[in-house]
């Protein structure tokens, strides 16, 4: 009942809100003489939004490249300077901040660069289409809270509540997940495979049709940033760890310190550049 | 009959407008939500666009202009709806490159009549290539001829896609068509950073390009595109050739044979002023060109250096 | 020793690990001190992070390593059965440790462990 609901109201789904401090750094940089697309592209690629919108774009039928394009680097190469100009300034207008934001947003970036890591370790070709699918992996998340916020707050509320994880509190109340609801979405956008499945499957990796791999490495590294405490991905718990999915990556206790060693640096990159976003945002207000 | 998109937050707010214009067979697409429509348009085109001037944030100038410009959509009619004195006074039309206005105050009547020209009119003009939106023969012959009598040095690239029929035998033309589109796309976006409004691009037709960049870009531009393009192919090939390096097909003769990755050549011709007269010699320079080019390996660029008769 | 981001370092600190470049380029090596015309060179080059010795910064939103390794295990606590997760565990606990107090306290630490 709740959850053909949910399918029917995503059917409607145009937009998704994005974080302020992103959308006014981008503004900013757009009206910068220097500014060229690649540059663009790499603060796009911190955020899950505006990510999930450059593919959602570059895979419709109108521009032609059906389920064919899965980084923005690639988006941004057929897309072009003055599309993805376009498609900021379109997106100023959904602004939303809230606190649980940034820590979604942490969360997922954190997880994009655990996920590219890993993929890099085991020797994985493209490493950066394993790495945008560990960015935009909670897409589920973002819709419930932009389309159906109450529900969204009483899911949140209740795992807060009954310390449960909030999958499973999503199932009971709601009857879906997040992880169904993003792969809805992304097939909806005509997302390709080797990024819908990690989407759908991220908590149960080896149901997942195809790319099994990455489904296991997402799923890892959303653990792994979750034991890290980095961000905030909806409730403050390890999840459990599916055993066939770690059989994949199976990382020695060398490797995993060595991970560790290049997540720590990198992940302090990430919180100064989210502190000064912030920053600039206020500032420039 | 044709998809009409409404972006006009203080007008058409009378559901029986809505209905005269579906009445007349059009699916009329609105949202409440300004921007969400304007993504909408930018995600899927529509047909016809109705868009208020004036919207916030210059909103309204940024879509014309994307879907103009750089969405190579010189055939979506725009329709602006504008004031008594925007009609008066007119319009710096670069900044509106639209196909009509209409006035605010106008009635139901008037709107239908304006809107059933601009798609007859769409349909008179037929020069753009269907796959890619660009200019095509008549456009591009009209545009060289038009630069050659033009004083400042330019370069006339010839573009195409190597072993282009194998590959669409093995892969089907659904993927050759995309292979065509993202050819265009690279085209006209690294044109687009580099030449601006110097910058032209045309299809010819099939997998031939060809485009004009003030001369001392020429290069740069070559190098990027074919970066491009080596970066996106991949993602059109299948795993195994990938791997192999090379696929199998029929060639000209019927014969099935093994053909190398598909790769990209440019022939560029550049034309000081007054060393060509007529686009025909410029072509003909090419071809000698392109022959050289595509017997290289991989994806690369000639340019013809044969130096010009005045120095 | 200490990660802080380049623009937080001050001349005095010695740096703890070498400095190294987005593309992994040795600039500078471990116990060199660090001075305002090497921070500026550093910058120039697009460093973005130093490990320093001792604890010279308080960053933002940094918590005490005691404080650290009790959220560590509290986020375990509905996992305790799974042994790769508790192996995880005591890789990440140990990785804290070590980057703050060096590899002989977690060894000492461990050898006291045993006894």
């Amino acid at each position: 009942m709740k959850r053909e609901e949910i399918r029917q109201r995503l059917k409607d789904v145009q937009s998704l809100p994005t974080l302020p401090p992103i959308v006014s750094k981008l503004n900013q940089m757009v009206s910068d003489e220097d500014v060229t697309a690649v540059k663009l592209g790499r603060i796009i690629e911190k955020d899950q939004v505006l990510t999930s919108k450059l593919l959602k774009m570059v895979n419709s039928s109108f521009f032609g490249f059906p389920q064919r394009i899965s980084t923005v680097s690639n988006a941004i190469v057929l897309l072009g300077f003055n599309v993805i100009k376009t498609l900021i300034v379109t997106s100023s207008i959904f602004e939303v901040m809230q606190a649980s934001d940034i820590g979604l947003f942490e969360h997922s970036l954190g997880c994009a660069t655990a996920a590219g890591l890993v993929a890099k370790k085991l020797g994985i070709k493209n490493p950066e289409e394993v790495s945008t699918a560990g960015l935009i992996h909670d897409l589920g998340k973002i819709v419930l809270r932009a389309e159906m916020p109450e529900e969204y707050d009483q899911v949140a509320e209740t795992a807060r509540q009954a310390k449960q994880y909030m999958r499973e509190v999503e199932k009971e109340i709601l009857g879906i997940g997040h992880g169904e609801i993003g792969g809805i979405l992304a097939r909806q956008w005509n997302l390709p495979e080797r990024l819908v499945f990690p989407i759908e499957y991220h908590h149960r990796p080896e149901a997942s049709p195809d790319f099994a791999e990455v489904s296991a490495i997402i799923h890892f590294s959303d653990i792994l940033i979750r034991a890290l405490g980095f961000g905030f991905g909806g409730d403050p718990w390890v999840p459990p760890l599916d055993h066939q999915a770690w059989a994949r990556i199976k990382l020695g206790k060398s490797q995993m310190r060595q991970l560790l060693e290049e997540l720590d640096e990198k992940l302090m990159e990430l919180q100064d550049f989210t502190l000064d976003i912030q920053k600039d945002g206020k500032d420039s207000s | 009959m044709a998809r009409i998109a409404l972006v006009t937050p203080d007008h058409f707010k009378r559901a029986d407008e809505k209905l005269c214009l579906e009445a007349r067979g059009h699916t009329v697409v609105t949202n409440a939500d300004v921007a969400r429509s304007l993504e909408g348009i930018l995600a899927d085109p529509p047909d016809l666009l109705i868009i208020q001037k004036g919207l916030h944030r210059h909103m309204d100038q940024e879509v014309i202009l994307a879907l103009k410009n750089n969405l190579q959509l010189a055939l979506l009619p725009i329709l602006l709806m504008v004031s008594e004195r925007d009609l008066a006074v007119g319009l710096d039309w670069s900044c509106y490159p639209v196909d009509d206005l209409i006035s605010e105050h106008a009635t139901i009547e008037e709107i239908i009549t304006r809107i059933d020209l601009a798609l007859a009119r769409t349909r008179r003009v037929a020069d753009n290539n269907p796959l890619t939106k660009l200019p095509g023969n008549s456009s591009i012959l009209k545009t060289i001829q038009n630069m050659l009598e033009q004083a400042e040095p330019r370069a006339v690239a010839y573009v195409d896609i190597d072993n282009f029929k194998p590959y669409n035998d093995r892969y089907g033309f659904s993927r050759g068509d995309e292979v065509i589109r993202m050819v265009s796309r690279i085209l006209v976006n690294v044109i687009q950073e580099h030449a601006g409004a110097g910058g032209f691009i045309g299809h010819i037709g099939g997998d031939d390009f060809v485009f004009m960049v003030p001369l001392e870009k020429a290069e740069t531009v070559c190098q990027e595109v074919l970066t491009n393009f080596n970066a996106l192919i991949p993602l059109f090939l299948d795993e195994k050739d990938l791997e192999a390096g090379c696929f199998v097909s029929t060639d000209r003769q019927g014969n099935v044979r093994s053909f190398p990755l598909t790769s990209l050549s440019i022939a560029v011709v550049p034309c000081h002023p007054g060393h060509y007269s007529h686009y025909g010699e410029v072509a003909s320079t090419a071809a000698s060109l392109k022959k050289k080019v595509k017997a290289l390996e991989g994806s690369n660029f000639l340019v013809d250096r044969r130096k010009p008769d005045i120095d | 020793m200490q990660r802080i981001p380049l623009k937080l370092a001050q001349p005095g600190m010695v740096l703890a690990k070498e400095a190294v470049t987005p593309e992994g380029q040795v600039l500078c090596g471990a116990g060199t001190a660090l001075t305002q015309e090497i921070l500026a060179r550093l910058a120039k080059q697009e460093v973005l992070t130093l490990t320093v010795e001792g604890h010279p910064v308080t960053l933002p939103g940094e918590k005490s390593l005691p404080e650290k390794l009790k959220e560590l295990d509290q986020r375990f606590s509905k996992t305790r059965n799974d042994p790769v997760l508790r192996a995880l565990k005591t890789v990440i606990a140990e990785f804290w440790i070590i980057q703050e107090k060096g590899e002989d306290f977690l060894q000492n630490l461990k050898r006291d462990r045993a006894d």
